[in-house]
């Protein structure tokens, strides 16, 4: 009889024992499963550069679209021949932009974003510049770094 | 009144939540009716403080244990699903990916493997203590049909999803498997049609890919059903010699049994699956066959019979062997089920089992 007002306590604490590794079992469960469902990074090209082309091909007043690792970049060569390099990827909405050689431009063909041959946005919707790329020629290669 | 019951009051009004709560007792939580007119709360309470006979607990609850080691099958399964492609050609780079890169992918992958290996074991186990206790006596006889049918079903499952990491070990595993259901007769042309033929190239992947990952869970899902819905409809087999023991509550009582197995039973697939992970070789080349592959443990003693017997008279003692599992309660038909009062078919599953034994030891040599 001395012993039963301890009894609701230890049944508490059996209750909260039981809780707590129920939770910790949960967790157990859901933090594999969280970690397994991130998709693992894809070993990115680490390559800081790529070649984008032969200068041969490129001529004045005109772009190409190349693949930066994963991501697309565009080249271009301004009409007083100069070669630069940008992403590809237009800062309004993701769409892939394009050089407009009428406009002397590049042209994002989504919402009529305009860039100018500096990379600054100029025009429509895109609120910042392309990202900006080193350009060298190595021979007849041309090779775009990121700065 | 409290927010839960705000909600459950909310939700009521618009779903029969008693219907849905019903539908997850039919798979053999709860064995007695349910009274779909009653409020969930009252449907639940009387459902959990239902007293069931006590020889539910402990090893005569294999039947939910399965049931459980399936449903964990299905939830590893559709995390590798999220990583897996069914091609020769990304096959095996994806499963490199989900064993190397994914995090846990290894952890996920494993458990997946001994997951598959134990539901197998426990569908045996259960075959096994059917026939001990003569569960399938009148009127149980579909607990043992059911119960193998589910187990050649959980080996057929084990066998096309030991073929998808596209490894060397699996490629030839999975070929000398198929050697041995090449020799059933009329069965095997069956087989032949669904998985395209008896070399594992091209289509037979994608095959092996759907009869794993849709038909044979469905089949699965569908025969357990048909399980727990005639446990329900006759009831569990009383225990033999014992007089009747008293009943006890579904919870606590009988719930922290199965909640204490489980944590045994899934503790058991963790580590088996960190201890002793399965191996990962090269990429399966069909062109070249490595030493020492055997077919999948559960194929061992058919694998020995095979090497033993001329291959269209193996084939048709396979065949027999699956009929008379499926039939046994129809062709050992008498009425006594402790095992000392039908000593005939005590001695012949004795008998049985030396030769599955012996079988499983000529296969094993034989394909190293």
């Amino acid at each position: 009889m001395e012993n039963k007002p301890a009894s609701p306590k230890r049944r508490e604490f059996l209750d909260y024992l039981l809780g707590t590794s129920l939770g910790a079992t949960l967790l157990a469960i859901l933090y594999p499963v969280m970690k397994f469902m991130i998709p693992p990074a894809v070993t990115e090209s680490a390559q800081n550069s790529v070649v984008a082309g032969s200068a041969k091909e490129i001529a004045a007043n005109t772009g190409k679209i190349f693949k930066f690792g994963t991501k697309p970049g565009i080249l271009v060569r301004t009409p007083a021949g100069e070669l630069k390099a940008f992403s590809a990827v237009c800062t309004h909405l993701d769409c892939i932009v394009q050089y407009s050689p009428e406009k002397k431009q590049i042209w994002c063909a989504c919402h009529n974003g305009q860039y100018n041959l500096s990379g600054q946005n100029v025009g429509g919707p895109p609120p910042r510049p392309l990202e900006e790329y080193v350009v060298n020629t190595r021979g007849d290669e041309i090779v775009v770094s990121k700065g | 009144m409290s927010t839960s019951h705000k909600v459950t009051g909310w939700l009521e009004e618009r779903l029969n939540l008693t219907e849905i709560f019903s539908f997850f007792t039919t798979f053999g939580l709860s064995y007695g009716e349910i009274d779909l007119n009653k409020p969930l709360a009252e449907a639940g309470r009387e459902a959990f403080s239902r007293k069931l006979p006590t020889y539910t607990r402990g090893p005569y609850i294999l039947g939910v244990l399965t049931f459980l080691v399936f449903l964990f099958q299905g939830v590893t399964g559709l995390l590798l699903a999220f990583y897996y492609q069914p091609s020769p050609t990304a096959a095996y780079e994806s499963t490199l990916l989900i064993i190397r890169d994914a995090t846990f992918g290894w952890y996920i992958y494993q458990m997946h493997h001994w997951g598959s290996n134990m539901l197998i074991a426990l569908l045996a186990v259960r075959l096994a203590r059917f026939f001990l206790h003569g569960v399938y006596k009148k009127p149980r006889e579909l607990f043992w049909v059911f119960g193998a049918i589910l187990f050649l079903l959980a080996a057929h499952a084990a066998l096309t999803g030991s073929l998808l990491p596209w490894d060397q070990r699996s490629y030839w595993s999975v070929t000398r498997g198929l050697e041995v259901i090449a020799t059933l007769p009329f069965v095997g042309s069956v087989l032949s049609f669904l998985v395209g033929g008896y070399d594992l190239l091209s289509g037979t992947l994608l095959r092996f890919y759907v009869l794993h990952v849709i038909f044979i869970p469905l089949a699965m899902v569908f025969f357990f059903y048909l399980h727990f819905a005639t446990v329900r409809k006759v009831g569990l087999s009383p225990l033999l010699g014992e007089k009747p023991a008293e009943p006890k509550p579904l919870y606590p009582d009988h719930l922290f049994q199965l909640v204490i197995l489980s944590l045994i039973l899934f503790g058991a697939i963790l580590t088996l699956g960190t201890l002793f992970p399965v191996s990962f070789s090269a990429k399966a080349d069909p062109f070249s066959s490595p030493s020492g592959i055997r077919p999948p443990w559960y194929l061992l003693p058919a694998y020995g019979l095979v090497e033993l017997l001329p291959h269209t008279l193996a084939g048709v003692v396979l065949l027999l062997v699956m009929f008379g599992l499926v039939a046994l309660p129809f062709i050992e038909r008498g009425q006594y089920r402790q095992l000392k009062k039908r000593p005939l078919f005590a001695i012949a599953a004795g008998a049985f089992c030396v030769v599955i034994l012996v079988l499983a030891f000529i296969g094993y040599r034989r394909g190293q």
